[in-house]
């Protein structure tokens, strides 16, 4: 299988096929954060006379004002619930609302905002979500980015305030072929990390840790190994609650003679910080 | 957080890392190119495994005297125990000493090689696999 191996995969895509593929992933990438973020990520709780009224005059005015009869549209009934309204930032004003706020929120429920009512309101809706979350975990594919490489790869993370963990594994090919070794198919590589988890809040994880990164050229020969230190960090964004990207950077400050972070190919000094990027399903709480 | 989204994946498309793997050659093959292959039972199979990849130009393991080096390795191999209280396990260790002469029996290159396998054979095809890729051609990939 590991005289097989090599061979299968030195036959797969060629240099046309593998730029169509990074193509499609990249705007993946691209595409996933753009949906996301057009969706109502975050949703406010329903306005209470101690939160949005005050921060929204215009929210707060009473139901039997003219001008909100005439700027807002009324609900088919009372008890049919108005679509979301979004609010500029510019329409909120500055004394009630924190600068994170969310931007979208939802649309006043008059009886709720009737001191008779607010307290069944409060009991019944969701609390927003935007504080520290319990743990977060996902498991999703990643693209390093290493120039004249395509390592394309699976990932999984877990994480809690304070700690997180993780692994990663991904497979080598050139793009071209260089001196020395007449195939594209390089081998795969593993890393696993852990460390601190620096921000867990719901919708973001950022990580810092190290570990080790073991490269194995079995594609090219059997023997050709190669290991290096790993300091790493990461991001995880979730623009909803299963689907998250993640931004990876890490250093290699130690590493075997044979495994070169920062160093071009034809010689002298490059970029030291390897990037990857991913999507991941997965969650938070 | 869009913004730093697009900031993130803006850094990262521009930022593609230089991540090179290299070896240096053992020795000079423009002077070496021809070597001959000493090693018992197992110098065909250390010649399959130098194969195209070596830096030398030509691997032979008859010997005519004509080959620029000769590699001389002895292999050898050594069981331990590596029971635990619930199972019974024998491994291996493989060790392979290596040395490289050329014609007037002066030494260019030597060296040893070790590894650890489950059998007694992977334990030496391993370290002749080592020895392989000592000489393997030079690259930066």
């Amino acid at each position: 299988m590991a005289r097989f191996l090599p061979r299968l995969l030195a036959v797969l895509p060629n240099r046309g096929v593998w730029r169509a593929l990074c193509g499609a992933f990249a705007t993946l990438l691209v595409l996933t954060p753009a949906v996301g973020l057009s969706a109502p990520d975050k949703v406010a709780a329903p306005a209470t006379p101690g939160n949005a009224a005050p921060a929204a005059p215009e929210q707060a005015a009473p139901a039997t004002s003219s001008n909100d009869a005439s700027t807002r549209p009324a609900p088919a009934s009372s008890s049919e619930a108005p679509p979301p309204v979004r609010y500029e930032s510019a329409d909120v004003g500055p004394e009630g609302v924190p600068d994170d706020a969310p931007v979208v929120v939802a649309p006043v429920d008059r009886a709720a905002t009737a001191p008779s009512a607010a307290s069944d309101s409060e009991s019944d809706e969701p609390k927003e979500a935007t504080g520290p979350t319990e743990w977060s975990a996902g498991i999703g594919a990643e693209m390093f980015l290493a120039r004249g490489k395509v390592m394309p790869g699976v990932m999984m993370h877990a994480s809690m305030p304070g700690l997180y963990i993780g692994a990663e594994t991904a497979l080598l090919w050139l793009v071209e072929q260089r001196p020395g070794y007449d195939g594209s198919f390089l081998g795969s590589q593993v890393g696993i990390h852990a460390g601190m988890n620096v921000l867990h809040r719901s919708g973001v994880d950022i990580n810092l840790g190290l570990g080790p990164d073991f490269y194995w050229l079995w594609g090219m020969t059997s023997s050709a190994a190669e290991r290096a230190l790993a300091l790493r960090a990461e991001v995880h964004y979730w623009p909803d609650r299963t689907h998250g990207l993640v931004f990876g950077a890490r250093v290699y400050p130690l590493a075997t003679d044979g495994l070169q972070l920062g160093e071009k190919q034809a010689g002298g000094a490059g970029w030291p910080v390897l990037f990857t990027l991913g999507v991941e399903i997965g969650g938070y709480r | 957080m869009k913004a730093l989204s697009f900031l993130l994946l803006s850094v990262s498309l521009v930022g593609c890392a230089d991540l090179t793997f290299a070896k240096q050659a053992a020795l000079d093959y423009r002077q070496y190119r021809t070597v001959c292959i000493s090693a018992r039972s197992w110098s065909s199979y250390l010649q399959t495994e130098m194969g195209s990849s070596t830096g030398f130009a030509a691997v032979t393991v008859a010997c005519s005297g004509d080959e620029d080096a000769v590699l001389s390795v002895s292999v050898s191999t050594e069981s331990y125990d590596n029971s635990t209280d619930e199972t019974t396990d024998i491994d291996y260790y493989g060790y392979a000493d290596y040395e490289l002469t050329d014609r007037d029996g002066q030494v260019i290159d030597s060296g040893s090689v070790k590894s650890d396998s489950e059998t007694s054979d992977e334990a030496e095809q391993d370290v002749l696999d080592k020895v392989a890729f000592h000489y393997h051609a030079p690259y930066r990939l």
